[in-house]
């Protein structure tokens, strides 16, 4: 069994202040292997992209503690956090945030030119991830040239180019058909078995897609109301079936 | 070249409408702080422009005169003090004065008269393009500047007008030498100057003094303002500044250039300012992408002082092209506009300060970025 890449404990996040007070999670416990792909499933509203704002070191919890490949976020100041998502975590959006002006090849470089990587190792290892992804004829082309299931494939890309310990991703498929859902899950799916050390959490509300998790958290007012494993596929489908 | 730059220079021309209005900022800022300088500089020299051509180490002047325009006088017979004194080569008087030039139609122009002895390490014309400075020493001989033509009712060499009731001919034309006042210099030997202004017997201007090789500056200088009383001892330099100093600052018309060239920094760093502001908010996903990305808060700045620079750089080149424009439409007027290496290099580097700095208020923007942004966008 793999180690615990993402560990999680007791942490609760106040969002809001006064009146406005609202507990967006409430003693949440996490822990996130590697090796595996796990998707954190709710409703809306249920703390679902706090959690992953939480454990992706963008927010700091209100209490608890979170540990990152054993580094502790306690006391980080945001160039700190920023810090710990250069070197652990990649990012995965709904809206994919491509970089407009950016040629695909670029967008997926600027994730290693921030980590201060530049240079032939770079460049190659930019057209190796664009190929993982089934990009290579792509290279060229601008963001508004692609296909969204493409510009999530080059935000995958981006995503997995640093070789990061975490891949965080949030509602991926949900801009997407549902042929080219399954594809980004897929690659995903592969991304996470392919290492052992790296951990993928996707945030989702699509059932269809519990077939390519190991393991389903279910969230709801801010606490994990359930820990599973993923269906199969045919439970997948009866699953969509019931909805 | 690095993404961070190419990013800049992407969002920088991605709206093309918002990077001409920039461009109109800061080139209407920079060429108005070019002409500016280039008119300070330019008047600058002008006022200066008869000591720079006077051949001469040390001048003597009356106490406290101001520019070399000004009107006091001294007595020709301190000549014999200041040859006498050890270190002095020779020691050379100047006239200067105001008069009037009657046409031949009786019209009258005034005129700045300039008597010299019309002999070496003297104050004699220059860019002659017709006669000679030796034909000034025939009677009634003068000299005129091309360009005052019309104003002097000129027909070449050999016309004839009046000063002061005296029957005067050109026998010398010169090219360039122009006043600031836009008042005619004229060039003529010292004594028929001294009768053109109507200065009393043995008053005169200056004394121009060259020192014997090795003589020492200083000691002469000394020796001189205590041997004469009610002098001063100016060098070329000292006396070069004090009426630069006069004329662009104690007139004021200095003061109104720079307020002039601030003006136009405070109209370039505002458009920049604004321009740059609205352009990374416009871009504010893109910068909460790359800080979620884990970016430091250097690169992100990294990329707005890019592209300020690349506003500073872009918006100076083209300053400079109506910038030398301007220098080639003004260089034959009464007042050109003068652009040294000094001003292209300090323009330069306020262009660039001023798009750093109006660079700042888009950072102070970004610095307030959340990241989890880009999870509700």
């Amino acid at each position: 069994m793999s180690a615990y890449v993402v560990n999680a404990n007791g942490v609760s996040k106040i969002l809001g202040s006064g009146a406005g007070r609202v507990w967006a999670l409430r003693d949440v416990d996490v822990s996130l292997r590697g090796g595996e792909l796990t998707m954190l499933m709710g409703p809306s509203g249920s703390g679902k992209t706090t959690l992953l704002s939480v454990l992706g070191c963008m927010l700091a919890p209100s209490s608890g503690s979170i540990e990152i490949c054993g580094r502790s976020t306690k006391d980080a100041g945001p160039e700190q956090l920023a810090e710990l998502r250069r070197e652990y975590i990649g990012f995965v959006f709904q809206q994919y945030h491509l970089f407009p002006t950016l040629t695909a090849l670029e967008n997926v470089q600027l994730a290693l030119e921030i980590r201060s990587q530049r240079g032939t190792s770079s460049a190659r290892k930019t057209k190796d991830a664009l190929a993982l992804v089934g990009l290579s004829h792509k290279f060229s082309s601008y963001p508004q040239e692609l296909s969204g299931g493409e510009q999530q494939r080059v935000a995958i890309a981006r995503a997995i180019v640093s070789a990061p310990s975490v891949i965080l991703a949030d509602e991926p498929t949900a801009a997407l058909d549902g042929r080219q859902g399954q594809v980004i899950m897929q690659i995903l799916a592969d991304i996470a078995s392919a290492d052992a050390a790296r951990t993928i959490l996707v945030v989702t509300h699509d059932s269809r897609l519990t077939s390519f998790a190991k393991r389903i958290l279910m969230i709801e007012d801010g606490r994990i109301i359930s820990e599973r494993g993923g269906h199969s596929r045919k439970q997948a489908l009866q699953l969509v079936r019931a909805e | 070249m690095p993404l961070n730059l190419t990013l800049a220079s992407r969002n920088l021309f991605h709206d093309k409408l918002r990077f001409i209005a920039t461009m109109v900022g800061v080139v209407f800022s920079v060429v108005l702080v070019l002409v500016q300088m280039g008119l300070y500089e330019g008047f600058g020299r002008m006022v200066t422009t008869m000591i720079d051509h006077a051949e001469g180490d040390l001048w003597v002047m009356r106490d406290g005169t101001k520019c070399f325009e000004d009107p006091s006088l001294l007595n020709l017979s301190i000549g014999k003090t200041i040859r006498e004194t050890e270190g002095v080569e020779q020691a050379t008087p100047l006239l200067i004065g105001f008069s009037d030039w009657r046409l031949p139609s009786g019209e009258m122009t005034p005129v700045f008269i300039l008597g010299s002895e019309l002999k070496e390490h003297s104050l004699d014309p220059w860019n002659i393009i017709e006669g000679s400075v030796d034909a000034l020493k025939q009677p009634k001989a003068v000299a005129v500047d091309v360009s005052y033509t019309e104003r002097l009712g000129l027909k070449g060499l050999g016309t004839k007008a009046d000063i002061r009731g005296q029957q005067i001919d050109v026998a010398a034309l010169t090219s360039g030498i122009r006043s600031f006042t836009t008042t005619p210099y004229i060039f003529t030997e010292i004594a028929r100057a001294r009768s053109y202004i109507g200065a009393p017997k043995n008053a005169i201007s200056y004394f121009l003094v060259n020192l014997k090789p090795g003589a020492d500056v200083e000691t002469v200088r000394k020796s001189l303002t205590s041997n004469i009383k009610n002098v001063e001892v100016l060098t070329r330099a000292e006396f070069n500044a004090r009426s630069r100093e006069f004329w662009l600052f104690g007139t004021g018309a200095g003061a109104a250039l720079f307020a002039g060239a601030i003006l136009g920094l405070i109209v370039g760093t505002v458009i920049v300012a604004q321009t740059l502001y609205s352009s990374t908010k416009d871009h504010l996903d893109e910068f909460a992408t790359l800080r979620a990305m884990g970016s430091s808060n250097r690169y992100i700045y990294s990329v707005i002082l890019y592209q300020a620079m690349l506003n500073a750089i872009i918006g100076f080149a083209l300053a400079s092209l109506v910038g030398f424009a301007v220098v080639w439409f003004t260089s034959s007027g009464a007042l050109p506009v003068v652009i040294t290496p000094w001003i292209i290099g300090a323009i330069f580097a306020l262009t660039v300060a001023m798009c750093v700095l109006s660079g700042l208020t888009a950072i102070v923007r970004v610095v307030r970025i959340d990241p989890v942004m880009v999870f509700t966008r």
